[in-house]
């Protein structure tokens, strides 16, 4: 679903375009896309273009403005590399910083194809992030990705590891990392709880449930790239410890006009940090124009073909694993070849990264490359894991080593702004990778391919939270994001982003508000309310809804009301059908569960009732809306009928009264819980404006984490709650209808404890 | 007819979800059994109401409805069976009841009743001696299986009883 758009559509038309792909797309259809541009359009503005082009996909849901970044890949192919990967392609300059496109390349099986050499020079490439950006998102489908190295590595990883593989394209340059910086600083001054806080795998530090963690990923990432931000570039070590992770090696160009680049510090290039990477990703600048980006690769206007697109890189990850198996194949195909081709290159400085794995805490995030001491993590050991190895990165775990190497890197760096810095990559706290540090490490292989870069970028694993070291005895932990979860909270997190305003990725206010204290903000965030999010399971999040109980057992009535209120759903209980069909003419119910046999009227004659009355009354279709009740749900309740045992009978004619679903007795409260779910979030998005009053309410509780008990008081607001939504209709009511069963009702709102009624049998 | 009844007297599956809800609400599950014990006996009068007066199987199946939903949604499934025999034997749906001696086997090892217990749920009143009326109608043999499913009723809810007043380490 990511990005379908027809690229043949737009590519003759002589306006600026430029073709896009989402890297690392998981879809299967990923084609690129064409985006037009204006002469002055950033990086940024295409961005914003391209989250528009891409608003309905799937994609979508998983990227903001600021978890995307506009890049491409650089082949630093020695000859003996492109040989490795691909014979296809022509050998590059030896010089590593010849990039090139790849386009087709990842689509197709083959190896990377590298297409069209950037023309900028050697040195850095000039072209900021900024340049290229604009229009482009880049797409690879998954495919592509298990055939390049580089892509493999994003493919492969978890969260986490997507994270990675999003986040590569910021590695080396500052400047990339301060482009996602940037997005990250927003989200930091948002200080939105509800702001996915790193999952479990993506932070280790939050024990949150996979799940939730899932679809905060991209969250997690940008966060963490906050730190990257240019301006704040002493502040934020953490993104870049991500970064740096990936071993590939993003470069970012600076335009000439944007030489300042106070980000990017040249990483010291030690012979040995450097290895070759054969790929780099290079991300642009957010500032950059995209006609100078476009120019600057592709030549005059209209260069560009849809095969060789830029890419969007991006944090959405989906569930990788079953490719990975694949990749770590063909890379472990590509480690043979690449022993035997080739040759001890290692020397190639700019390749090797080093990496800062911070396991301490939020600290860790500040210091990466700067100079500050201020920011430089605390209580971090340093462990080179590599000693013996290829050094690819370097694992610092305290801050006396973190300051050591930052001196050294900002020494030697700033000389030549040309070539590609190094990185310091922040690793959240109980950051485990799918691959054991120590047990998976680059071969000794002098020059790994790209893959058994990747790979190693796995293993490094520093847990922000604790100084536990990485496990690594622990197998792959992948959480793959479950559809069901994503469903769940999502309509709810995106709601509140919204209500709050605290998130509006594409929104230009994220973009223009860098706070220098980001550092701080994200911290306070993480820890306070990202991850009592990310551990809130999902089992605790339920939609806000009204459910009626219409049961006429008292043992059944408390068992579900218990069970309702532990969930802290507000519920009402009628007894027979009758109080069944009076209640919902109260109104604000969603989801009714209805047992079948029932005294004085039959569950599925009361179905049939409410069913009939909604006919009557137009609700759910839209042109009656006003012939009745205002308060009155618009969209038709959903009935889940709980029938007996085994009966084929009851389920049939559930179904045929009108019933939407049905749970068998004695109900199961896992699957009672599924229901709600499942029927409560259709609700809630059906009829969005009664569903959200209780909004607040629920998520505070869930976000609060306090497992305050449900008592009395907890109750009667949930009822008061209910109370107000209809009191307009509840007083019709109780005016019109005498009797008992009111006055039942109104017991049920006021206390909301089990009721046992003793006159069961009526 | 096979005895498909349940072999455990409690599917713990289905308690412990219930008992788990005592996190949140204190004594929950417990003050829950009670209840259902009250609304055991009560039902049981009810149907021994019917069987000698009425002889209104419809009430009797709705009362064997009605007492198999909360017997099944607290686990006590052996009661729920029998109560889904009386609902059966209410709408004819069934002709026949096995035999106590027959159902009591299925029990579990260890688990059994004393002669007291036995006797005490068969004893006072001999249901057995109900069928004397046969000629008052078809639904006499229906009435005389109810009234022996209302008996091993009994005898499962005494064994409920026990199981749980176990486990709660209290007299239920």
């Amino acid at each position: 679903m990511s990005t379908n758009k027809n690229p043949l559509l737009s590519s003759i038309t002589s306006k600026k375009k430029l073709w896009l792909r989402i890297d690392n797309c998981t879809d299967e259809i990923n084609e690129p896309i064409s985006i037009t541009f204006d002469d002055n359009d950033s990086v940024d503005d295409l961005k914003e273009k391209i989250l528009k082009e891409l608003s309905s996909t799937r994609w979508r849901q998983f990227n903001d403005k600021a978890s995307i970044a506009l890049g491409y890949y650089e082949y630093n192919d020695t000859p003996t590399k492109v040989q490795r990967r691909r014979t296809s392609s022509p050998p590059v300059s030896q010089s590593q910083q010849k990039l090139k496109f790849q386009s087709g390349p990842f689509q197709s099986n083959d190896k990377i194809t590298l297409q069209q050499p950037i023309p900028t020079s050697k040195s850095n490439m000039s072209l900021t992030s900024n340049m290229l950006s604009p229009e482009n998102t880049e797409t690879s489908p998954r495919r592509a990705l298990s055939t390049s190295p580089q892509v493999p590595v994003s493919s492969t990883n978890i969260p986490l590891l997507r994270f990675h593989s999003a986040s590569p394209s910021i590695n080396i340059r500052s400047k990339s990392q301060r482009h996602k910086a940037r997005h990250n600083h927003k989200h930091n001054n948002s200080n939105n709880h509800y702001y996915p806080s790193p999952t479990g795998s993506s932070f280790p530090s939050s024990s949150s449930s996979s799940s939730l963690s899932s679809q905060y990923h991209h969250h997690t990432r940008t966060a963490i790239n906050i730190n990257n931000n240019d301006s704040h570039r002493h502040s934020n070590p953490a993104s870049l410890y991500a970064y740096n992770h990936h071993h590939n090696h993003n470069y970012t160009f600076h335009p000439k006009n944007i030489h300042n680049n106070s980000y990017s510090r040249p990483l010291n290039r030690t012979p040995e940090l450097q290895t070759d990477h054969p790929i780099s990703r290079v991300i642009f600048d957010p500032e950059e124009k995209i006609i100078a980006i476009y120019t600057e690769l592709f030549g005059p206007m209209g260069s560009q073909h849809s095969s060789d697109p830029l890419f969007i890189f991006s944090n959405q990850l989906e569930n990788p694993t079953p490719k990975e198996e694949e990749e770590e194949r063909e890379e472990e195909d590509l480690k043979e070849k690449s022993v035997d081709t080739v040759e001890p290159t290692i020397n190639n400085n700019e390749d090797n990264e080093i990496v800062y794995g911070d396991e301490s805490d939020q600290n860790s995030r500040n210091t990466p490359f700067n100079d500050n001491e201020d920011e430089v993590e605390q209580g971090k050991n340093f462990v080179n894991i590599h000693d013996t190895e290829a050094r690819d990165y370097e694992l610092i775990t305290n801050e006396e080593q973190l300051r050591r190497v930052s001196e050294t890197m900002v020494g030697g760096a700033d000389n030549n702004p040309d070539t590609p810095k190094q990185a310091i990559l922040l690793l959240p706290k109980g950051y485990h990778s799918d691959v054991s540090f120590k047990e998976k490490t680059v071969p000794p292989t002098p020059t790994p391919t790209p893959r058994a870069e990747v790979e190693t970028e796995h293993t490094l694993v520093s847990p922000l939270d604790n100084n536990d070291t990485f496990d690594d005895s622990s197998p792959i932990q992948q959480h793959p994001l479950m559809e069901q979860e994503v469903g769940l909270l999502h309509p709810m997190l995106e709601n509140e982003w919204r209500k709050t305003g605290l998130l509006s990725p594409i929104s230009p206010l994220m973009a223009g508000s860098i706070t220098p204290h980001y550092s701080n903000s994200y911290s306070n965030l993480s820890h306070d309310a990202l991850l009592s999010g990310i551990t809130t399971t999902s089992e605790k999040v339920f939609p806000k809804i009204n459910v009626l109980i219409v049961e006429d057992n008292v043992i059944n009535q408390a068992i579900l009301g218990s069970f309702l209120r532990k969930h802290k759903i507000s519920y009402k209980v009628a007894k027979n059908g009758k109080e069944a069909v009076d209640i919902w003419k109260e109104g604000g119910l969603h989801l009714i569960f209805m047992d079948l046999q029932l005294p004085v009227l039959s569950g599925i004659e009361a179905a049939r009732q409410i069913r009939a009355f909604e006919k009557e009354n137009g609700i759910g279709i839209q042109e009656h809306s006003n012939s009745l009740k205002k308060n009155k749900t618009k969209a038709p309740v959903i009935i889940v009928a709980l029938t007996a045992s085994n009966s084929q009978d009851d389920k049939r004619n559930a179904l045929i009264s009108g019933c939407n679903d049905y749970l068998t007795k004695p109900v199961n409260l896992h699957w009672l819980s599924k229901k709600i779910t499942e029927w409560g979030c259709m609700q809630a998005l059906i009829d969005f404006d009664s569903w959200k009053q209780g909004q607040s309410r629920m998520t505070d509780s869930v976000i609060a984490k306090s497992p305050h008990k449900i008592n009395p008081k907890v109750n009667k607001s949930t009822a008061s709650i209910f109370n107000s939504m209809d009191k307009d209709e509840s007083k019709v009511y109780s005016n019109s209808n005498n009797g008992s069963n009111n006055k039942i009702h109104e017991k049920h709102k006021s206390v909301p404890s089990i009721i046992v009624d003793t006159n069961y049998r009526e | 007819m096979s005895l498909s009844i349940p072999s455990a007297v409690i599917n713990w599956d289905i308690l412990n979800e219930i008992i788990s809800m005592d996190e949140d609400e204190p004594s929950f599950s417990k003050e829950l059994i009670i209840q259902y014990i009250d609304q055991v006996d009560t039902t049981f009068a009810e149907m021994e109401h019917h069987l000698h007066t009425t002889k209104d199987l419809s009430q009797l199946d709705s009362l064997g409805h009605f007492l198999k939903g909360s017997s099944a949604a607290l686990g006590l499934q052996r009661i729920a069976w029998v109560c889904e025999r009386i609902q059966n034997l209410g709408r004819k749906a069934e002709n026949t009841f096995p035999d106590q001696t027959d159902i009591l086997n299925t029990l579990p090892k260890g688990v059994s009743l004393t002669e007291e217990e036995l006797k005490k749920c068969n004893g006072d009143d001999n249901d057995e001696v109900t069928s004397q009326d046969v000629e008052d109608g078809e639904n006499t043999i229906y009435i005389a299986l109810i009234s022996k499913a209302l008996r091993q009723a009994r005898l499962e809810f005494r064994l409920a009883r026990n199981a749980l007043s176990e486990y709660y380490k209290t007299e239920l």
